[in-house]
């Protein structure tokens, strides 16, 4: 069931390194995340979560972002979600959450985001 | 832990015959199943989409908040069931120790909350009502929910 319910792969746009999630990310899934994101180049200024294709997530879920943005803060990188998913949207918010990241409601809004 | 002692915690709740119930082991991978019988039953009970994704979410955190992080060899019951006004889901978990709180196995604290906060700040919002209780006699942690059903 794990590997039907969460797809995550990484692919670079204009050099930086974009790691997109689709499917469910609960408890179960949420290690796939965090292994993807823990093998992102560390020497990346920032690195983007896609999860336009992630139709749930929870506290766990938030749980690996939290730490992977951690991670990016220590080694001088930003770290950035593109949400276009009300209910991923709404989960951000109720955590509050969405002050922490910066947060696109598109992959190319984030692409392009200015330096 | 019968189902009818955990109906009997919600004062004046008057559960119709429809129960569902769902006994499963304790493994994150069998979740998913707890978020499917709330999806079926709340949309049954004509709630919206939205309400739907909330009481996903809110189930999930439920069910989190009530296994721990390490309750191996546990089985989790869930019973769905409603009455004019409300959803509800209960759910029990055994064996379970007092120490086997939830943890995301990430951070220890996220946005100035510890997880178990992260996920009743969740469930605050989006349920009407919940709730968790520990049981050391019988090593049970039971937990609910209730959303109130949409006007006809």
């Amino acid at each position: 069931m794990t590997d039907e319910i969460l797809e995550v792969v990484t692919n670079f746009e204009n050099g930086v390194p974009v790691v997109s999630a689709g499917g469910e990310v609960d408890v179960s899934t949420a290690p796939r995340l965090r292994e993807q994101l823990a093998a992102v180049p560390v020497d990346a200024s920032r690195v983007i979560v896609d999860l336009s294709d992630v139709t749930f997530l929870d506290s766990t879920g938030l749980g690996v972002l939290v730490a992977a943005w951690k991670k990016c803060r220590e080694a001088g990188a930003d770290l950035d979600l593109v949400v276009t998913r009300p209910q991923v949207a709404k989960v951000l918010e109720i955590t509050r959450l969405d002050d922490m990241f910066n947060v696109f409601s598109s992959l190319e809004e984030a692409v392009s985001r200015d330096k | 832990v019968t189902s009818d002692a955990l109906m009997g915690s919600a004062p004046g709740y008057q559960a119709t015959d429809d129960r569902v119930e769902l006994s499963m082991p304790v493994s994150p991978e069998l979740f998913a199943l707890a978020r499917m019988l709330v999806s079926l039953v709340a949309s049954r009970l004509g709630f919206d989409y939205e309400d739907i994704c909330d009481l996903r979410l809110a189930v999930d955190e439920l069910v989190s908040l009530c296994t721990g992080s390490r309750a191996n060899g546990a089985r989790i019951t869930l019973w769905s069931s409603h009455d004019a006004d409300m959803l509800r889901i209960d759910c029990a978990v055994c064996p379970v120790t007092p120490s086997q709180t939830k943890t995301t196995g990430e951070v220890e604290v996220i946005a100035g909350l510890a997880p178990v906060q992260l996920s009743e700040r969740v469930l605050d919002v989006l349920a009407d009502g919940h709730g968790t209780r520990f049981d050391a006699a019988s090593m049970t942690r039971t937990g609910w929910l209730w959303k109130l059903r949409p006007p006809a």
